[in-house]
């Protein structure tokens, strides 16, 4: 940008004195000597127009479907602005959390009958985790709702290791599996158990849904694509399933169809008005009108 | 004096909110505060992500999603550089300000990346400034109606003011005779910005009036 120098028009324009003159904020003294400046000195002007350009409000569609994708990426990367704890203490307490339900777990299979009035099943252990943490954006089956929290949570690591054995020895169908894979962040083995369940023709909804978030989240190459297919599936199954109208929404607003996104979170809203689930569709709804 | 909300710029602080300028400071002198950071992403981050795709594309660079983010990324490392000192010792007060600031920002971490990335690869001859960028944007642009970049560097601009029929704001209306047919920049551009306190459509009357103005002096 301009820095200040002398020509034989005067004094160049600051940056702020471009932004206070853009904004309406100068003296009329002032604003006046501006725009005697502005007229002559080619170079503040184009800085003057590089400025207009680069704030201005409109986004033009090119913009928006770049704006969506880099949105997506965004979300996709798990990025955060800044980091919202020192990193030591956010490792530390995803750590704590894990080692909690390990800890439980164990627990459970030591006092049998106390904590789950029997053997935990594998549901058990996918609902556990569930409760403690949101992996994603979007909505598995049966998912209790919990805010979604800025940090890297669903890494890999010797809990999850642990757990994963404790699903196999808990012979864990291939749905169950596909759950703990999704939680854990390891799409790619999520979709080829959930597949293998979604086999079944008789396969409910929640199958259909849970492979869908598989697809959303790996986002590879015609992921999108699969994913709104199989949320469509378990909608056919069950054409008031919230979770894939949820998920749909969730699809549509990466693929920057506003419109699309905001007719499912009306259709979500009719079905579920009061959970968080609900809220949180509430505060997105709220958002996109404040920016119309 | 501040008319930006008039113009649509959002403006904050008027209910409970905290004020866009406010929050910036705070954020600069609270930085681990994920209450206050997540306050900031909800407001700013759309805004920061467009003012990176914007500046990448005003340098005639191909910015992919990814690109975009990491560079997004390091506008907030900028913001926290010093220990957030440039947030916390914000000066501005208005939202447009705010937005100035964050603009400004971004386009400083953009042009600084492609620098660098043209000095990495030792081409000099290929490095593409802000400038460069500017006049190549600027050769692109068509004017309207008259090769008007060609005729007003005949024509004395201050004749031009004298003979603008509206006095009081005759320097403003030729600045926006020149945005328009120098600068390219659209009506609807222009007349986003509370500074030039003008529609579209009076815009249109302004710039009718002095192209007849210039037609007169050019004897058609």
């Amino acid at each position: 940008m301009n820095s200040q120098r002398e020509t034989g028009n005067g004094e160049c324009l600051t940056e702020d004195l471009i932004s206070e003159y853009l904004e309406g904020a100068l003296t009329p003294v002032l604003k006046a000597a501006c725009e005697v400046h502005l007229i002559a000195c080619d170079r503040c002007r184009e800085n003057l127009a590089t400025v207009m350009r680069l704030l201005r409000e409109d986004v033009d569609p090119e913009e928006e479907t770049e704006l969506q994708r880099a949105a997506a990426q965004w979300e996709r990367r798990n990025l955060q602005a800044v980091p919202t704890r020192r990193p030591t203490e956010v490792w530390k307490r995803v750590s704590y959390a894990f080692v909690g339900v390990a800890a439980i777990f164990v627990m459970a299979l030591l006092f049998r009958g106390f904590f789950f009035m029997g053997q935990p099943t594998a549901e058990d252990i996918v609902q556990a985790l569930l409760e403690k943490n949101r992996p994603f954006d979007a909505q598995m089956s049966r998912q209790p709702y919990v805010a979604i929290a800025r940090t890297r949570s669903s890494e890999s690591g010797p809990q999850f290791e642990l757990l994963a054995e404790e699903m196999t020895k808990r012979a864990a169908d291939a749905y169950r599996l596909g759950r703990f894979y999704l939680i854990e962040g390891n799409y790619t083995k999520a979709i080829e158990q959930l597949l293998t369940a979604a086999e079944d023709p008789n396969a409910p909804p929640e199958v259909h849904n849970d492979l869908g978030v598989g697809y959303l989240q790996r986002y590879g190459e015609g992921d999108l694509e699969r994913a709104r297919r199989e949320f469509e599936s378990a909608l056919n199954k069950n054409k008031g399933f919230p979770p894939a109208i949820f998920n749909l929404s969730i699809l549509y607003e990466r693929n920057g169809m506003s419109a699309d996104a905001e007719q499912h979170w009306k259709r979500y809203l009719e079905l579920d008005s009061d959970s968080g689930w609900a809220q949180e569709v509430r505060k997105k709804v709220s958002r996109k009108d404040s920016e119309k | 004096m501040n008319q930006a909300s008039r113009f649509g710029f959002r403006q904050r602080g008027a209910d409970n909110d905290v004020s866009s300028a406010d929050l910036l400071r705070e954020c600069g002198r609270r930085l681990t505060d994920a209450a206050l950071w997540q306050e900031f992403q909800e407001r700013f981050h759309k805004q920061l992500t467009i003012y990176v795709m914007r500046t990448i594309w005003k340098l005639n660079a191909k910015g992919n999603a990814d690109l975009i983010c990491d560079l997004v990324q390091d506008v907030y490392l900028r913001l926290l550089q010093n220990n957030g000192r440039v947030m916390s010792g914000f000066r501005g007060e208005t939202d447009f300000s705010v937005l100035a600031f964050l603009g400004r920002t971004a386009m400083g971490v953009v042009s600084d990346y492609y620098r660098a990335r043209q000095a990495g690869k030792r081409q000099t001859a290929e490095i593409v400034s802000i400038d460069q960028a500017r006049h190549q944007e600027e050769r692109s642009n068509t004017a309207e109606e008259l090769d008007v970049t060609s005729i007003l560097s005949w024509i004395d601009v201050q004749r031009l003011v004298e003979s603008e029929p509206d006095r009081r704001n005759a320097t403003r209306n030729v600045l926006i005779f020149k945005l328009h047919y120098i600068e390219g920049l659209t009506v609807r551009e222009i007349s986003q910005y509370p500074g030039f306190d003008l529609t579209e459509s009076a815009i249109e009357i302004i710039l009718k009036n002095l192209r007849a103005q210039l037609k007169k002096r050019m004897g058609r």
